[in-house]
C-alpha cells in the first residue's frame, strides 16, 4: 500500500507483531528536488511553487509532488519576502517550514525529472512529471492552488497516489510487462508547445525484441496536454541516441541528445528536429561544427529565431540561429559558444521586449546559476550562494522583475533568486532558501539528514 | 586537389617519450589536473593557462627539460595561482619598444565568467601569484593592458551594467608596490546600449582599438579611440567584430624590395557570427588599415576578403613575425622538410569543419592577408549525371549542361554539387505560410524575389483538402508578394501555405549544395553567376556600406551592392589568386537542349572540385579522443643555446588540457597524433 504520511507516523508497528515496512516519503521537506513549476493564483502574493522530489537513493517508497504556498512558508516574522525586497543584512532567509497543507502532497514515482505546467480551461494547472524509475511513469496532476488531484484514477489506498495508475512511457500494449518498442524508457525531459502538445524525452533507448539489447532505438512521446493518453500512436521514433530535453516551435520539436558515439556526420544527435506534421527527423549537424559530445537543456526564443543549447565536454552554451522554421528545410547555425561553469543542466529564457532575452542556466557540478544576456552576448552574472547541485528552474515574471526558483538536488532545498531589474541581470541575488538543508544527500557522513530516516 | 577530408597520418613513434599503446599518442607532462582550459597568455618563457573550474591559473615553463608545469613551493606539486572565480579570459601587458617589437610587462590579468573582478597576477618567475584584484562596478566584458618600461602598467577594461557599456583605465604601480596600492579606475568613455567586447592596445601608446555590440546583438561598431583626445576613427569592418588584435613590427621582401611594416599598421578583426545568423557576411577574419580604417588590400591588390576557416567558428587566433611552419608549397630539394618562415604567420583554431574529428588549426599568410593555398589545381567539373526525382541515375546523360563549357572564377567556387532541377522549388519559397485573407496575393516578406521568381512560375497551394492540386500561374511579381489572376479553386480554401516552382522560359533552378541558390536557366542558354567580389564597406563606391559589393559597384548605388541573387553572398570570392580579376564570374556554363523526357524534379548533378586546400592540421582523435575542440592559441619563440625553437600552444577545453605543437614537425593537411606534448 502506498501512503503519504508525515514523518512522525513513520516507523510505527502495524499490530500483531508485524512490522510495517512501508517507508512513506516526507511531506515536510524536499528530498532530491528536481522538477519545478510556479503559478500565481488570484489573491496570492508570492504564488505557489510545485516541487517534485526525486527520492534518488530510494530512502522512501516514492517521490513526492508538493504544492508549497509561498505566502505560508516559514513562520510569522520569517516568511518569504515579496519579490524585489532587498536582501536583509543577515543574508538570505532560510525557511525550513514548508507548511504544505492537506491535499497539497501527491505521490509520484522516484527519479522524477523535469516538470511542465499546462493551464486548463477550468483555471487549474495540469502538471506533468516523468519519472525514470520502475514503470517509467508520466505522472499527471491537476493543481488548483495548493490542492492536488491525480488526473486519472488514484491508487486505491490514497487519493493522492498518482503513481499506480499513471500512464507509462514504456509499456508495451502487445506485451504487458515487457518493454520492446515503441517505448521511451527513463522519461526525463518535457517540452510543451503553445498549442498544448507535450513532448516527453527519454534518456534510454528501447530494444527489440524486448530484453535483447538489439536494434536499439530512441523514442519520444507526444501527447495532448488537455486529454493525455499514451498509446503506440503517441511514440515518435528518433533513430539512434536517446534524448535529454525538448523545446517546441510552430512546426518543429527540438531535441537535445545524450551521448551517442558517432561514426559519421549523418547521425549526430546533439540536436535533432522532428517535423510535427510528418514526424520526419532532421539532423542539423551541430556536432561537426561545434564539437560538444552531448546535449542537455534546451530553450527556444519566443520568435523562434534563436535556440539555446547546453552542451557538455566542453561545457558550453551554444547559441544557434534559426531560420525558415516553418518550411520543410529549416536552417540551424551555431553562431556562438560561451564557456559555462561545469555541469550545465537546464536553461530557461526570460523575454525582454525591445531587448535580447536572458537565459538562466543551472550548472550542477559547479553549484552555480549563471545568466546569459543576449544584448551582451555573454554571461552577465554568475550568482553566488546557490545550493548544492542546482538542477531545474521555474521562473516567476512580474513586469520588469523576475523571481527564479532553483531546485538544489544535492542539498534538498529550493533556492530563491530575485532579479529586481531585468534590464540589469547583474542585480540578481539569492534572497531565500526553501526547505530543510540536507547536505547529507551528497555527503555520506553529513549529519544533516538525521531524523529523516523513517 | 579538391578540398578533402584530412587523412589520418599516424607516424610510428620514434621518440622515447610516448605513452600509450597506439601508434600515435601524446607526450604528457606531469599532471596538474587542469579543468576549464579556456585561455592562454605568454609572458617571457612562461605560458599561463586558465583552470577555470578550480578558480586558478597554472603555468608552463617552456625552458625546462622536459618542459613542464612550474612547480609549487612543495615541488612535488605543480604551482596553482588562485584567482577570481571561473577565469575564462586572460590578458597580458603589451609594450612596443623602439623597434616596434612586443615586450612583456609585469602582469597577467584574469577576468571571471560573469564577474566584476579582475585578478592581477605577477607574471615574473619570482612572483607568480595574485597581487591584487580590481573590483569593477559591474560585469567585466573585455580587458587589455599596456606595460611601461619602468615596470608599471595601465589596465584597460570594459564593463556592462545591463544597459550601458563603459571603458575604464586604471594605473598599476610596479609589482613590489601593487599589493598595498589603492587602485582608482577612471572612465574613458561610456555608451548607452552598447557593450565593449574587445580591446586591443595599439603601439602608438595612446590609442585603443575597440569593438562593440549593440541592438540586441544585431549590430556593433569597431573603432580606434585616442584615449587622450577621445577622437574616434571608425574601422570599416564589414560586420560587427567580436575580437580585435594587431601585430608588432615585421619585415618583408616584396618585389625584391625590403620593407618594414610598422607595428599596428593593420588591425585584424574576427567577425561576430551571431550578428547576422551565421551567414557569410558576418563570418571570418579580416583586416583594416589603422591609418584609414579601410579594409586592407591583400597580395592580389584587391580589398581583402574575409578569411573563412571551414564551417565552424573561429575559436582562437594569433599572429607571429617570422613564424615557421611546415608548408608543402616550400618543399624543394634544398628544403625537403618544407619548413618555411612567413613574414607574418597567422594561426587560427576552429570549432569544427563538417566532420566528426573536431576543430582544426589553420595557418595563414597574415602579411599577404591570404590563406596559404597548398593546391595548384583550379576549379573543375569532377563528374556530371542526370537523376530522376528519386535520385536514380538516368543513362545516358541527355542534353544538360555542357561539361566542357564550364568556366570558374578560381577562388570563388567551393567543392560542392551543382544541382540543376527541372521545375525545381524556388529556394526560400517552400511551404511559405499563407491564408485565404491574402486573396490573390501570396506574401513572401523577407525574401528577395528579384530574379528569383518570374511571371509564368507555378504556385502550389497547401490546403487541408487533398483535392487542392491545381497549380496557379504567377502573373506579376511585387517586392514582397507574388500575384496570380488565376481563379483559386474552391478545394484550396482554408489554405495554410504555398510553394513556388520554376516554369516558363527558365524552368531550371540552379543551386549549389554549399552556396545555395544561384539562379535560373533555360534550354540553350548561357548561365552566368557573377560573384560578389569584395567587401567595400564605406568605400567611395559603396558609401553606405557595409555591404558585399559586386565590382565595380555603381557609385552611390547601395542597392546595387546587394548580392546579385539576394542569396547571402553565394559564390563570392573567398580566396584571391595572383591572377584574380573581379570581373570573372564565379560560374559559367552553357545549358543544352534539355532532355525531351525530363520530368518535374529531375536533376542534372554537376560535381565541382574547388582545387583549393588551405594549410591546416587536425588532431587524430582516433588516438587522442578528447582533443577535438581547440580554443585559445599562442605562438612562442623559445631562445635556446642551440638556436630558436618555435612552439605553438593550443588550449583544448574538450580535453581539459593544453597541447604543444612544434610547427616545424607537424604533418600539414593531415590529422596529427605524434610529436605533440599534452599538459593536463
Amino acid at each position: 500500500m502506498r501512503a503519504l504520511t508525515l514523518l512522525v507516523a513513520a516507523g510505527i508497528l502495524a499490530g500483531c507483531g508485524q512490522q510495517d515496512l512501508s517507508r512513506p516519503p516526507p511531506t515536510d521537506r524536499f528530498y532530491f528536488p528536481s522538477g519545478l513549476a510556479f503559478s500565481k493564483p488570484a489573491g496570492s502574493t508570492n504564488g505557489v511553487l510545485y516541487v517534485a522530489s526525486a527520492n534518488l537513493d530510494k530512502r522512501y517508497d516514492d517521490g513526492t509532488l508538493l504544492a508549497v504556498d509561498l505566502d505560508q512558508v516559514g513562520a510569522d516574522g520569517a516568511r518569504l519576502p515579496p519579490l524585489g525586497q532587498p536582501v536583509p543584512a543577515t543574508g538570505p532567509v532560510s525557511i525550513e517550514a514548508l507548511n504544505v497543507p492537506s491535499g497539497g502532497a501527491a505521490l509520484i514515482s522516484s527519479f522524477a525529472g523535469e516538470m511542465a505546467a499546462y493551464p486548463l480551461p477550468s483555471g487549474a494547472l495540469r502538471l506533468f512529471v516523468p519519472s525514470r524509475s520502475e514503470g517509467n511513469k508520466l505522472q499527471i496532476v491537476d493543481a488548483t492552488g495548493t490542492q492536488l488531484d491525480c488526473a486519472y484514477e488514484s491508487g486505491g489506498g490514497d487519493p493522492l497516489d498518482c503513481v499506480t495508475h499513471a500512464p507509462s512511457t514504456a509499456a508495451n500494449a502487445a506485451n504487458p510487462g515487457d518493454v520492446g518498442v515503441p517505448a521511451a524508457p527513463a522519461p526525463f525531459g518535457l517540452g510543451l508547445s503553445g498549442d498544448g502538445q507535450l513532448f516527453v524525452t527519454s534518456i534510454q533507448s528501447a530494444d527489440s525484441p524486448a530484453g535483447s539489447f538489439q536494434n536499439m532505438q530512441a523514442f519520444a512521446v507526444e501527447l495532448n496536454a488537455a486529454s493525455p493518453e499514451i498509446t503506440d500512436d503517441n511514440f515518435i521514433s528518433l533513430g539512434y541516441g536517446p534524448t535529454n530535453s525538448a523545446a517546441v516551435g510552430q512546426r518543429y520539436a527540438y531535441f537535445s541528445g545524450r551521448y551517442f558515439a558517432v561514426a559519421n556526420t549523418s547521425s549526430d544527435v546533439v540536436l535533432r528536429l522532428v517535423d510535427r506534421r510528418s514526424k520526419a527527423i532532421l539532423y542539423p549537424q551541430i556536432e561537426p561544427l561545434f564539437h560538444v559530445i552531448e546535449g542537455r537543456g534546451l530553450a527556444l526564443s519566443a520568435d523562434e529565431q534563436r535556440l539555446y543549447l547546453l552542451g557538455l565536454s566542453p561545457d558550453t552554451l551554444l547559441r544557434l540561429d534559426l531560420s525558415a522554421v516553418t518550411s520543410s528545410a529549416p536552417q540551424v547555425r551555431p553562431v556562438r559558444g560561451i564557456p559555462l561553469p561545469s555541469g550545465p543542466m537546464q536553461v530557461q529564457l526570460i523575454d525582454r521586449p525591445g531587448h535580447g532575452e536572458l537565459a538562466v542556466i543551472t550548472c550542477l557540478s559547479a553549484g552555480t546559476v549563471v545568466i546569459y544576456d543576449e544584448d551582451l552576448g555573454d554571461i552577465a552574472v554568475a550568482i553566488p550562494g546557490v545550493g548544492v547541485q542546482p538542477t531545474n528552474l521555474a521562473i516567476q515574471r512580474e513586469g520588469n522583475q523576475a523571481r527564479i526558483f532553483v531546485s538544489d538536488f544535492g542539498d534538498g532545498r529550493v533556492t530563491v533568486i530575485d532579479v529586481p531589474d531585468l534590464m540589469r541581470p547583474q542585480t540578481a541575488r539569492v534572497v531565500a532558501y526553501l526547505g530543510k538543508l540536507q547536505t547529507c544527500l551528497v555527503r555520506d557522513t553529513d549529519p544533516s539528514c538525521q531524523g529523516v530516516t523513517p | 586537389m579538391k578540398r578533402t577530408r584530412l587523412l589520418a597520418v599516424a607516424l610510428l613513434a620514434g621518440a622515447g617519450l610516448l605513452f600509450g599503446s597506439g601508434c600515435g599518442s601524446v607526450t604528457t607532462a606531469s599532471a596538474a589536473q587542469l579543468s576549464g582550459t579556456y585561455d592562454l597568455a605568454v609572458v617571457g618563457d612562461l605560458v599561463f593557462v586558465t583552470s577555470a573550474y578550480s578558480n586558478e591559473l597554472r603555468v608552463i615553463d617552456t625552458t625546462g627539460t622536459p618542459r613542464d608545469f612550474v612547480r609549487a613551493p612543495n615541488p612535488l606539486e605543480p604551482l596553482a595561482i588562485p584567482v577570481v572565480d571561473q577565469p575564462v579570459e586572460l590578458a597580458r601587458d603589451v609594450r612596443y619598444d623602439g623597434e616596434g617589437a612586443e615586450q612583456d610587462g609585469p602582469y597577467v590579468y584574469a577576468r571571471g565568467l560573469g564577474s566584476a573582478e579582475i585578478s592581477v597576477v605577477g607574471a615574473a618567475p619570482s612572483q607568480l601569484k595574485e597581487l591584487t584584484r580590481v573590483v569593477a562596478s559591474s560585469t567585466v566584458t573585455a580587458l587589455a593592458a599596456r606595460g611601461a618600461e619602468d615596470g608599471t602598467s595601465t589596465l584597460y577594461f570594459a564593463t556592462w551594467d545591463g544597459t550601458r557599456g563603459t571603458l575604464w583605465r586604471v594605473s598599476l604601480p610596479s609589482a613590489e608596490a601593487l599589493p598595498t596600492a589603492t587602485l582608482t579606475p577612471t572612465v574613458i568613455v561610456s555608451s548607452d546600449g552598447e557593450a565593449y567586447r574587445s580591446i586591443a592596445v595599439m603601439p602608438d601608446g595612446h590609442s585603443l582599438a575597440l569593438a562593440t555590440r549593440s541592438g540586441s546583438g544585431t549590430s556593433g561598431r569597431s573603432l580606434l579611440l585616442d584615449q587622450d583626445t577621445l577622437a574616434i576613427q571608425e574601422l570599416a569592418f564589414p560586420a560587427p567584430v567580436r575580437r580585435l588584435f594587431t601585430h608588432p613590427t615585421y619585415h618583408r621582401t616584396k618585389g625584391g624590395v625590403d620593407q618594414t611594416l610598422p607595428a599596428g599598421k593593420r588591425i585584424f578583426g574576427v567577425l561576430d557570427e551571431s550578428t547576422c545568423g551565421g551567414q557569410r557576411r558576418c563570418r571570418g577574419l579580416i583586416a583594416v588599415e589603422s591609418s584609414t580604417g579601410e579594409i586592407s588590400r591583400d597580395d592580389s591588390g584587391a580589398p581583402m576578403v574575409p578569411l573563412v576557416f571551414g564551417r565552424g567558428l573561429i575559436n582562437g587566433v594569433t599572429v607571429q613575425p617570422q613564424g615557421t611552419v611546415v608548408d608543402p608549397n616550400t618543399v624543394t630539394t634544398d628544403n625537403p622538410s618544407g619548413r618555411f618562415s612567413f613574414w607574418l604567420l597567422g594561426v587560427v583554431t576552429t570549432t569544427g569543419d563538417s566532420n566528426v574529428t573536431g576543430g582544426e588549426i589553420y595557418f595563414f599568410n597574415a602579411d599577404g592577408l591570404q590563406q596559404e593555398e597548398t593546391n595548384s589545381a583550379t576549379p573543375a567539373v569532377a563528374s556530371t549525371s542526370e537523376v530522376d526525382a528519386s535520385g536514380t541515375a538516368q543513362t545516358p546523360y541527355v542534353n544538360g549542361p555542357d561539361p566542357d563549357s564550364f568556366q570558374f572564377g578560381d577562388g570563388a567556387v567551393e567543392t560542392q554539387s551543382l544541382l540543376i532541377t527541372y521545375q525545381g522549388i524556388i529556394p526560400g519559397l517552400l511551404e511559405v505560410a499563407s491564408t485565404d485573407a491574402d486573396g490573390q496575393r501570396f506574401l513572401v516578406p523577407g525574401v528577395d524575389l528579384h530574379g528569383r521568381v518570374t511571371v509564368g512560375d507555378s504556385i502550389q497551394i497547401l490546403a487541408p483538402d487533398a483535392g487542392c492540386t491545381t497549380e496557379l500561374t504567377v502573373t506579376s511579381v511585387e517586392t514582397d508578394a507574388l500575384v496570380t489572376t488565376d481563379a483559386i479553386p474552391a478545394a484550396c480554401a482554408n489554405r495554410t501555405g504555398f510553394t513556388v516552382r520554376a516554369a516558363g522560359a527558365e524552368p531550371y533552378v540552379v543551386e549549389g549544395s554549399v552556396d545555395g541558390y544561384l539562379g535560373r536557366v533555360g534550354v540553350n542558354e548561357h548561365f552566368t553567376y557573377p560573384a560578389p567580389a569584395s567587401f567595400s564597406a564605406s568605400s567611395p563606391s559603396c558609401p553606405s556600406g557595409p555591404a558585399y559589393c559586386p565590382v565595380p559597384c555603381p557609385p552611390g548605388q547601395q542597392a546595387a551592392c546587394a548580392p546579385a541573387h539576394g542569396n547571402d553572398y553565394s559564390a563570392a570570392y573567398f580566396f584571391h589568386t595572383d591572377a584574380f580579376l573581379a570581373e570573372v564570374p564565379a560560374i559559367q556554363f552553357t545549358f543544352g537542349a534539355g532532355d525531351p523526357a525530363i520530368q518535374r524534379g529531375w536533376q542534372y548533378v554537376v560535381n565541382l572540385s574547388s582545387g583549393y586546400q588551405p594549410l591546416l592540421i587536425g588532431v587524430d582523435t582516433s588516438y587522442l579522443p578528447a582533443w577535438y575542440l581547440p580554443g585559445s592559441v599562442v605562438y612562442h619563440k623559445l631562445q635556446k643555446d642551440d638556436g630558436e625553437l618555435n612552439l605553438i600552444y593550443v588550449a583544448y577545453p574538450s580535453a581539459q588540457g593544453v597541447l604543444e605543437f612544434n610547427p616545424a614537425t607537424i604533418v600539414p593537411n593531415s590529422l596529427n597524433s605524434t610529436n605533440l606534448v599534452g599538459y593536463q
